[in-house]
């Protein structure tokens, strides 16, 4: 049973890992349609394991509403807009648009729930970073003040009226200052770049180093326990 | 101006409420929020659902396999049981085949990839500038030398296998100087991002506060500010009766 | 005082927020141009000096979370090439992306009527394969999208023909390959997955939260071109505006509006910031004052 349950889901992982890298190194026409067929069961997958998702997040809400736990009519109101997107969706056959280009029922549920509910929920943010920047952005170490002076550069050279401010500054000192494009230029091209890419490369690292560690079986946390 | 027909008309009132449902949160955590919010997950699952399903499985399993066109795709579908076996407790344990195909191919599709496009690429564009004497290079000479230093202190200070003292250190700090610099730049483009999303909303509130759509916002804010009124009185209420 | 104010309720900075922002767009102004910069110059060029009848893929990877920051960019870029008389083909990697990027395809027929649907542009659709459809692509377009949205053959549609007779197969036979991105799946996984291996010329807008990322992607020429957000958006429309004037219809678009939006509320911040360290630092120096009195 331990060969079912531990040692042949390893061998897979191995197995169909080693494949697709064999296949991207090695270049030739049998390889490109082993990987083409991969690559097909993958998005297959990955379309059905968002579904999965969607499933769980049914269940747990049914636990809730069965098992009448605090803000159980929350989960009613989850489950319902599931199902009802669901059902709209299966009765459209998935289209938004009819062939005149006028919106079905779907359609309407999408651009009249999901657009606002989704947009709104992002746009929520602006409250509170504006908040943020006012309760904790303080300059308490010379990192910090670095961090702050950099946030605010930013702020004033993004906004089309602090470029033409500076501009108006510029030329008042006789062409002697950099010009606002210049800074955030130099800023986000040279210092970001310097930054970011220090940290893209220690992250590109680490996801190789854990993507071979899966490969060769050394780390198995998405298999769950051992029984 | 004539107004939209009745079902649009609909939509825009539910739009707007949901809009302000959500907003509400700003002035404290509410019912009327949560039913947003909750609306939000629901609305957004069941969507997605059927997008995975038309656009992806429906094509590319279920036709294929009943075309017969691909017998290999029996190899997904054999999957997508295992991965829906996890809500079968005696056989939850067969859904790791699926997730260990799943892991492998992922893996494997990354590593190659990942070390020509964010490993060898970048390195080569840090240091090419720098032996580039003459040639095509757009970078000046500085911003590549600045580049460079940036990238090997910002390596340091996440280096943790050597002990940070002596010149180590002083490589490190001036690694924090630069990561500063970058991410008080994205709290900078941040605070531009999320700003521009609410000028998208606020943008469709004032557009449907007319007379063309029976002035939804304004009624609407106000009727969500007295709801709001209400569940504050009824819950400062409740809480003195608690305490 | 001063502590009283440091713990200001931060409701009323909401409602300094709320009014920074719906103000300036009932009352709309336009008292400064946005100077363009080079990563979003780079796009415009490619776009307009590739001949006519050039066929781009066009990524719509966003859903309705990002599109106040980034349909402006998709538009003006969409203008523009319709306008140069390119074909494009759209896709998406989101799937709340796909009635969006329909909405803004029939946008374009409006504003374009001369456009020849599966001809002059296409829709493919989405696909729910994030990277690997990228990967996919790479090695065959039409296998990764058998149909297109409305379930005709791909392999059929005339415009993956160029005008050179020779066929569209992978993504390296595009002219030029554009993704539009909120995040994952979007340009990251284009660079890694599609720009790497097919050498394709790959180009690109992301919102501001994670512009600072693909920085490093652009210097390394992995991309030619990078927009930024809503700013971004109001580049393109300048450089489109600037060049084509009338030419083209609605050349300058929400882009250009919002960001005269965005400077009210970015000098309100700066604002907050800086009073908000002025009164620590005095709170601060006062504290330190009276310890130094008790002493």
């Amino acid at each position: 049973m331990l060969f079912l349950k531990r040692q042949l889901p390893l061998f897979l992982t191995f197995l169909f890992g080693m494949t697709v890298m064999v296949c991207y190194y090695v270049p030739n026409r049998a390889s490109d349609e082993v990987s083409g067929e991969i690559l097909k069961w993958l998005e297959v997958m990955l379309a059905v394991a968002l579904i999965l998702g969607a499933t769980v997040l049914v269940v747990v809400h049914g636990e809730q509403i069965l098992k009448q736990k605090a803000g159980w009519a929350y989960s009613l109101i989850v489950i319902g807009s599931i199902l009802a997107g669901v059902a709209l969706g299966l009765w459209e056959n998935g289209k938004e648009y009819t062939e005149e280009a006028e919106l079905t029922s779907f359609g309407w549920f999408y651009f009249y729930l999901y657009i606002p509910l989704n947009a709104t929920m992002f746009a929520l943010l602006a409250f509170f970073i504006a908040s943020a920047a006012f309760r904790a952005f303080r300059a308490r170490t010379l990192a910090a003040f670095c961090l702050l002076a950099t946030a605010i550069i930013i702020l004033f050279g993004q906004a089309p009226l602090g470029a033409w401010l500076w501009e108006k500054l510029y030329h008042a000192t006789g062409d002697r200052i950099p010009t606002m494009a210049d800074i955030t230029g130099f800023m986000q091209q040279v210092l970001v770049v310097a930054g970011k890419r220090g940290i893209l490369i220690g992250v590109s690292l680490g996801v190789i180093a854990t993507s071979l560690r899966v490969i060769i079986g050394l780390e198995r946390g998405y298999l769950g326990g051992d029984k | 101006m004539e107004p939209p027909p009745l079902s649009d008309l609909i939509g825009v009132w539910v739009s707007v409420a949901c809009t302000l449902f959500l907003l509400s949160f700003l002035y404290r955590d509410n019912p009327l929020y949560k039913v947003g919010e909750n609306l939000f997950v629901g609305v957004s699952m069941g969507y997605y659902a059927i997008r995975y399903y038309y656009d992806t499985i429906h094509p590319k399993l279920t036709m294929e396999l009943w075309n017969g066109t691909d017998r290999w795709m029996i190899v997904p579908a054999i999957m997508t049981v295992l991965l829906f076996m996890r809500f079968i407790k005696p056989l939850a344990w067969t859904s790791r085949y699926a997730y260990a195909a799943l892991m492998g191919i992922v893996s494997g599709l990354a590593i190659p990839r990942f070390v020509t496009s964010n490993l060898m690429t970048p390195m080569s564009a840090t240091v090419k500038p720098l032996l580039t004497v003459s040639g095509d290079s757009t970078v000046p000479m500085y911003p590549a030398i600045i580049i460079l230093i940036g990238v090997v202190t910002v390596l340091t200070y996440f280096f943790y296998s050597i002990e940070h003292k002596g010149p180590v250190k002083w490589l490190a700090t001036a690694g924090i100087y630069f990561l500063m610099v970058s991410f008080g730049t994205s709290f900078g483009l941040t605070v531009m991002g999320r700003v521009s999303l609410l000028i998208g909303r606020c943008d469709d509130l004032i557009m449907y506060a007319g007379g063309r759509y029976f002035y939804a916002t304004p009624i609407l804010l106000a009727g969500t500010a007295l709801v709001l009124l209400l569940w504050d009185r009824h819950d400062s209420r409740k809480q003195a009766a608690k305490a | 005082m001063l502590d009283r104010l440091l713990k200001l309720d931060r409701r009323w900075i909401f409602l300094c927020i709320a009014v920074a922002t719906a103000l300036p767009l009932i009352f709309p102004f336009s008292l400064v141009r946005v100077e363009v910069t080079d990563p979003t110059r780079g796009i415009f060029d490619t776009i307009d000096t590739l001949p006519a009848g050039s066929v781009i893929l066009f990524s719509n990877d966003y859903d309705p979370g990002s599109a106040a920051e980034l349909r402006p960019m998709t538009l003006a870029i969409l203008r523009h090439a319709f306008h140069r008389k390119q074909r494009v083909v759209v896709m998406t990697l989101w799937p709340g992306g796909l009635a969006l990027t329909q909405d803004i395809l029939q946008q374009m027929t409006v504003e374009f009527p001369h456009l020849r649907k599966n001809e002059d542009w296409a829709f493919l659709g989405y696909n729910a394969g994030q990277q690997a459809a990228i990967a996919n692509m790479v090695r065959n377009l039409t296998e990764t999208y058998p149909k297109d949205r409305d379930g005709m053959d791909t392999a059929s549609l005339p415009i993956l023909v160029k005008a050179d007779g020779r066929k569209i197969e992978s993504l390296k036979d595009f002219a030029y390959v554009v993704s539009i991105s909120a995040g994952d799946p979007g340009l990251e996984q284009w660079v890694i997955y599609g720009q790497g291996e097919s050498g394709c010329l790959l180009g690109g807008g992301s919102t501001a939260v994670s512009i600072t990322q693909y920085l490093s992607y652009f210097q390394a020429k992995q991309m030619n071109g990078l927009l930024g957000g809503l700013r971004g958006g109001a580049e393109y429309e300048r450089l489109l505006k600037d060049k084509y004037g009338t030419e083209v219809k609605n050349a300058e678009g929400k882009g250009s509006v919002g960001v005269q939006v965005l400077s009210v509320d970015h000098f309100l911040i700066i604002a907050f910031i800086l009073f908000s360290n002025v009164i620590y630092f005095a709170s601060k120096l006062r504290t330190a004052a009276s310890t130094g009195a008790e002493r």
